[in-house]
Parts: structure tokens; C-alpha cells; sequence
């Protein structure tokens, strides 16, 4: 039988005496969807940190492929060999870095061949190919996150994380974003796991609607 | 009703005229030099300008050792998880807190090298942590998910990432060691009596005093008064370069995690790094308190207890001086540095561009008085005070003190500003709205916030007005303290009371920022 592309098993972690995560777990088959939902502060992030092995739980495990990944406090595999990558809800873009250096960067580190040319497909796919020459600074909120979408996507990930990738836009602004997301994700084979509290998105993505309450995957 | 109480401006007033008084009147004589021929005069003969020139690249070498140790530091220690980080990031400020003579005299006595070469590499490693910290706090207010996003990408991206994010900051470290070893005339001068001789500009400044001419002293700083200025300004071009970076919410990102070779090489360069800019230096200095020939009949434990027990006996009277002249000044910065950073807060917070531009010109002139050599405010300061009329002033305690105090107030100033902006605008909105007093209001809304960095701050300027050594040497009233007797002691002889001095000296500078650093940390690990 195939292993899931990513397990974690019984995740506990916490912040002085605050327990953020007690026993969460969770599978992700190749090519899944899911979403991920809970109250402010139940500790999504901190679960999307924990996957991508930018956070040390302590206790429990993340197999990725079915290789373990993270076993306690100690990182088996270093966050770049994961094939995992998390659109943050700030958006972590380079800042020195144009929209175009910003994703061939990526895509060079990741081992891939023609890094500009992938990068340009990727602004275009995208709609912001105009946009190449610019730094962060220098684009809309909204252009942003797609860059963002555009620097996880074009180094072909085998997961993708978003984390609440249009927590801070109005109702009109996060359907529109929704929109262009749907039609990226229809083109990407990665699994995808996405933490949002809308429950129109919940619904529109499809796939497993997995809750976070008090430390564990309801 | 607004009460009348809740108006800034009185306040504001007072603590800017307090500034007035004791950082820019001492500078004033020095204007006259810099719009005068005497910015030329490294152009007037062969000689001053082989002086002028090497001066340039003793500075320039010290800058440029000192940016890269402090680069490659600041990134082991902030973005990865080598072994030592914690250490290194604990005992960093110390070569920075210490009078970088204490730190020559060690070098001198370990390798035994002279000449300008040697004092560049002395100056070098002794400013090293500056460019370090300043990049390293550069790091911390950048946006961590930027680099976690180069992480897992890869580590070299990663590392990419961290050494441009850190460079501008490091630039900026760089051009204040070039600032402040410009100026600095003790450690060539030690270096030069050791043989071969050799000049750099600011003996030739300091020479004034051994023929009480304070007028030709000022003349002679104009040149490097005029290439400080130049510095600065190339320093603000690069402070707006890192404002474009500096847009994280101070939380520390994931580091990278180093494994195998390349963490035992982290842990070498980190083991190094402190080895060489603190462990060899104060290393050597212990041992020469108790070291004699191989005859002598005492044990070194007996020999270097002496030496320690002579500096209390010897040296207790300057200690005390220098701890009195240090708390006056820590106290003028407690007194004035918050209103002070609250005015600048205030003023390049304004809308109206014409208030913004004049809250930065007013940042940058409140920066001047820490830029000028020691040397050149010291010339000043006795062009200015130093008449029959003032003479009960100029001879009494509070002066030095207050010169002391106005020197250093800028640190204070710019480091409660930083911390200032830092918090959110709307406690001190809703204070205005209630109708406090105006110190009410910047006590509950931003300084019992931050009373930790309120101390930090006072007690900065004590620890920098206790290291300064080249302005004591030349004001009279200021004669009297632990750093000229250092100097005197280093010049008639090399014993173990010098080194059990210059431990006794470093030991006092480091502890409050060493309890500082061991508390801030707790803090943050809890």
C-alpha cells in the first residue's frame, strides 16, 4: 500500500506552560486537497510550521513520502529536502530582490534547470509578468500574494501550504483572489493543504475540512 | 478641555535646551575650523598629507576587518543554530565596551608586532562587534518568513538571503568604526612608542596640547571633522536602504539548521571569532598580573593577587572619580534622553513633509556630538570654557561630567527612539484623549513600557562615559580618573599592576551590560 505523501502523528507542542498542539494528526495523499480551520490561535500555523520543519514539536512525528521527516525535537529531514512549501500570511517576499529574482532565486535553489525562463511562465501564469522588474515595495497587496502563489508554485512542490493566503481582504477582494487560486491549483499536482476560517472557501476547495480545537484535528 | 499641562512644548523645550547646553555649545568652536582653510591643511605640505593618507587607510583597513568579522559573526548568531551562538552573542559587546588601549596592550604583549599594520588590526578587532550587533539587530527586524522561505528552498539561497539582508547594515557598522578610529590617537600612539615610530592625524591634534595651543588643536581637527561629516552622510543614504529592509514584526525566525561539517566549521569560526577579539586578549592580561622570571621567588597566584590588591590601593581614588564622572552622565541621559527620543518620535512622525525633513535634520544633528574625535572635542571644549570668568566651573566636577554626559546623550537618545517606534501609536492617542499631562502621557504610554531599555540607555552612556579615554587626557578636571591613570601606568611601564588595572577596568565596564544581556535573554527564552 502507498504511504501518504504527508503524515504527522500525535504533534504536541508548547510555548512555556501554553500547550499550542496536543496530539494532532493528520494524513495528505498525493495530489489531495484539504482545508484547515479552527479558532484564532488554536495553533494552525504552528502545525504549518511544524510540517514544513520550520518548528521542532515536542513530541511526535511528520513523515513525508513515507520517510520520517521529524521525530521529537529532532529534524531528520531540513525543511529544503521536504519538497514542501508554505505561502506565508505575510508573504516572507525578498525584499532587495525584484518579483522575477524573487522566484528564479527560488527556483535555482531548488535544483531546477532554466530558472528565468521558469519564472517568467510563472508571472505570467499568474498575470503579473508586467510586474517582473519590480521589487516587493513597489506592488499592490494583491500582486504580492500572487507573486507569493508564484514563487511556491514554480519550484513544483509536492506540498503547498497557504496559510490563510486572504486573511487581511475584504469579502469581494478574497473571492476574486479565491478565483485565481482555483485556477492555478487546477494546473498543479501538489497536495494542498489550506488554513482559512471561511467557510465559503472550506467549501470551494473541496477535499478533506479538517478542524484544529484545542490541540487536535477534530 | 485640553489642560494646559498636556502641552509638549514646555517640555520639550526644557529637554532641548539641556541638549543645547551640554552636547552642541562644546562643538561650536569647531564650526569656525570647518567652513575655514583649515579643512585643507592635509593638502599644505608632503608631510601632512602622507599623515592625512595614512590615517585613511588605517581607518579604512580597521573598517573593513572589522565589517567582515562582524558579518560572518551576526549571521552564525542570529540565523543558524551553531554551537556558542548564545555565548558569542552574550560576550560580543565586551571589546566594544572596552578603551581599545586596554585591548592593544594585550595584543602588543601577545604577538610582540608594532607599527601602523598592527594598530589597523588592533582598531580593527576592537570595533568588530559594532558592524556585528548593528547587522545582527538589522537580522532580528526583518521579516522572518522572508528567510524561512528561502529555507525551504535551500540553504544556500538561505545563506544568500541572510548575507544581503545583513549587508547594509554591516556597511553602516563599518562606516561608524572608520568615524571612531579616524579620530583615535592612543593605540597608534602606543604602537608607535613601541618602534618604529609613525604619525596618524590625530596625534598630530593631540601634539597641540603639549604646547597648550587648544586654538591650533580645533584647526587642526577640521579635516577630520570635514571627512566624518562625509562619512555620515554617505551613512544616512544606507540608514534609508535599511528601512526598505527592516519591515518584520520582530519575531525570530527558523534557523538554519547546520549539520555535520558545515556545523563543526560554524563552531570553529565562532570559537575564533571570540577567542581572538576576547578570550586571548583578557586571557593574556590575567596572566601578566602575576607573570615574573622563572626565578622569582613568589607563585603567580600570590604575584597576581598583589597586583590586584595594588590597583585597589593605587587606583581607588580614580576608580571612584571615573564611577562618579560616569553616574553624573547616566543620570543627564535618564533626565533628558526620553523627552529628547519622544521629541524626534513626535516630529518625523508629522505628516507635513517640511516637519518630517526637519525632525531628520534634527536627528542627524543630534548625532553629531558622539561623531566628533574625542581629540577635537576636547580642544573645543577648552576654547570655550576655559576664561578667568568660568574658570570655578571649569575646574569644578560637574563640568567634565556634563561633557562627559553630553558626548555620549546621543546613544541614550537613539536607542529610546528606536524602542519608541516600536510600539503602537494608540495608548499615547488614547492618554491625549483623557487630557493627561504630557509626562504622564509618554511615562504611561511608552517609557513604563520599556523601562529595561530606559536603564539600558543611562547606563550605556555611563559605560561609554568611563571607557572615553582621549578627552579626559587633555580637559584638567577630568585628569583624575581610571582611564588617564591607565595611559600614564602603559607609558612608564608594563607590569602586572597595569594588566590587574586594565581587568579591573574592563570587569566594571562589562558587568552592567553582561547582567543586562543575562536577563534580556532569560526573558526571551521564557
Amino acid at each position: 500500500m502507498t504511504p501518504p505523501l504527508l503524515r504527522a502523528e500525535d504533534l504536541v507542542l508548547a510555548y512555556d506552560d501554553h500547550a499550542v498542539l496536543r496530539g494532532a494528526s493528520l494524513e495528505l495523499a498525493v495530489g489531495a486537497r484539504a482545508s484547515l480551520s479552527g479558532p484564532s490561535g488554536s495553533g494552525k500555523t504552528t502545525l504549518l510550521r511544524v510540517l514544513a520543519g520550520l518548528e521542532r514539536p515536542d513530541a511526535g512525528r511528520v513523515l513525508v513520502g513515507g520517510e520520517v521527516a521529524t521525530d521529537g525535537r529532532r529534524l531528520a529531514l531540513p525543511p529544503w529536502r521536504r519538497g514542501i512549501q508554505l505561502v506565508f500570511q505575510d508573504l516572507g517576499l525578498w525584499p532587495t530582490r525584484t518579483a522575477l529574482q524573487n522566484v528564479a532565486d527560488a527556483v535555482a535553489a531548488v535544483g531546477l534547470d532554466a530558472p528565468r525562463r521558469r519564472a517568467e511562465e510563472a508571472l505570467s501564469r499568474l498575470g503579473i509578468a508586467d510586474l517582473a522588474g519590480r521589487r516587493p515595495a513597489h506592488l499592490s497587496g494583491g500582486e504580492a500574494r500572487r507573486l507569493a502563489m508564484a514563487r511556491a508554485l514554480a519550484t513544483r512542490p509536492r506540498i503547498l501550504l497557504l496559510d490563510e493566503p486572504f486573511a487581511s481582504l475584504d469579502p469581494e477582494a478574497r473571492r476574486d483572489g479565491f478565483a485565481w487560486l482555483e485556477e492555478v491549483l487546477a494546473d498543479t499536482e501538489a497536495a494542498v493543504l489550506l488554513v482559512t476560517h471561511d467557510p465559503w472557501e472550506v467549501e470551494r476547495l473541496g477535499g478533506a475540512a479538517l478542524r484544529l480545537e484545542e490541540g487536535r484535528i477534530a | 478641555m485640553r489642560s494646559s499641562s498636556a502641552d509638549p512644548r514646555p517640555w520639550q523645550g526644557a529637554a532641548w535646551l539641556g541638549f543645547a547646553l551640554t552636547a552642541w555649545l562644546p562643538l561650536l568652536p569647531l564650526l569656525g575650523g570647518l567652513f575655514g582653510a583649515a579643512v585643507l591643511l592635509p593638502f599644505r605640505d608632503a608631510r601632512l598629507f602622507g599623515l592625512f593618507t595614512r590615517t585613511l587607510w588605517i581607518s579604512g583597513g580597521a573598517a573593513l576587518l572589522a565589517g567582515a568579522l562582524g558579518l560572518g559573526t551576526a549571521v552564525l548568531a542570529t540565523r543558524t543554530d551553531a554551537p556558542l551562538r548564545r555565548v558569542a552573542w552574550v560576550l560580543l559587546p565586551l571589546p566594544l565596551l572596552l578603551p581599545p588601549l586596554v585591548l592593544a596592550q594585550a595584543w602588543y604583549g601577545l604577538t610582540g608586532w608594532t607599527g601602523p599594520v598592527t594598530a589597523m588590526a588592533a582598531l580593527g578587532l576592537a570595533h568588530a562587534p559594532l558592524p556585528a550587533l548593528l547587522a545582527a539587530r538589522s537580522l532580528t527586524r526583518q521579516l522572518a518568513s522572508a528567510h524561512e522561505a528561502a529555507l525551504l528552498c535551500g540553504p544556500t539561497l538561505a545563506l544568500r538571503q541572510m548575507l544581503r539582508g545583513a549587508l547594509p547594515a554591516t556597511a553602516l557598522g563599518a562606516l561608524f568604526v572608520f568615524c571612531l578610529t579616524a579620530g583615535d590617537f592612543a593605540v597608534p600612539d602606543y604602537f608607535s612608542v613601541q618602534q618604529p615610530l609613525f604619525h596618524v592625524w590625530g596625534m598630530e591634534v593631540f601634539g597641540h596640547s603639549r604646547s597648550g595651543d587648544s586654538i591650533g588643536g580645533v584647526r587642526a581637527a577640521a579635516p577630520l571633522l570635514a571627512l566624518q561629516l562625509a562619512v555620515l552622510l554617505l551613512a544616512l543614504r544606507l540608514q534609508r536602504r535599511l528601512g526598505e529592509l527592516e519591515v518584520g514584526r520582530g519575531r525570530r525566525p527558523a534557523p538554519l539548521p547546520l549539520r555535520g561539517a558545515s556545523r563543526h566549521a560554524a563552531a570553529l569560526a565562532l570559537t575564533v571569532v571570540l577567542a581572538v577579539l576576547v578570550v586571548a586578549p583578557l586571557g593574556r592580561m590575567l596572566w601578566e598580573t602575576g607573570a615574573a622570571g622563572p626565578l622569582a621567588p613568589e607563585s603567580w597566584w600570590t604575584r597576581s593577587q598583589d597586583s590586584f590588591g595594588q590597583v585597589f590601593e593605587r587606583a581607588r581614588g580614580d576608580l571612584l572619580a571615573s564611577l562618579g564622572h560616569a553616574g553624573t552622565a547616566a543620570l543627564l541621559a535618564l533626565l533628558l534622553a526620553p523627552w529628547l527620543a519622544h521629541g524626534l518620535l513626535l516630529l518625523t512622525a508629522r505628516r507635513r513633509p517640511a516637519l518630517r525633513l526637519a525632525g531628520s535634520a534634527l536627528a542627524l544633528a543630534s548625532a553629531l556630538p558622539l561623531l566628533v574625535p574625542s581629540v577635537a572635542l576636547g580642544f573645543a571644549a577648552i576654547v570655550l570654557f576655559d576664561r578667568p570668568a568660568l574658570r570655578p566651573f571649569y575646574d569644578g566636577p560637574l563640568f567634565g561630567s556634563l561633557l562627559l554626559g553630553g558626548r555620549y546623550l546621543p546613544i541614550a537618545v537613539f536607542l529610546l527612539l528606536e524602542r519608541m517606534r516600536t510600539l503602537p501609536r494608540s495608548p499615547e492617542d488614547a492618554a491625549v484623549l483623557c487630557g493627561f499631562p504630557y509626562p504622564r502621557r509618554v511615562v504611561r504610554s511608552r517609557l513604563a513600557a520599556q523601562l529595561g531599555a530606559v536603564l539600558l540607555a543611562a547606563g550605556l552612556v555611563g559605560v561609554f562615559a568611563l571607557r572615553e579615554l582621549d578627552l579626559k587626557v587633555l580637559v584638567s578636571s577630568l585628569n583624575h580618573s581610571a582611564a588617564v591613570r591607565y595611559f600614564n601606568a602603559l607609558h612608564f611601564a608594563r607590569d602586572g599592576f597595569v594588566a590587574a588595572f586594565g581587568l579591573v577596568y574592563a570587569a566594571l565596564l562589562f558587568l552592567p551590560v553582561l547582567l543586562h544581556q543575562a536577563l534580556t535573554d532569560r526573558d526571551r527564552d521564557r
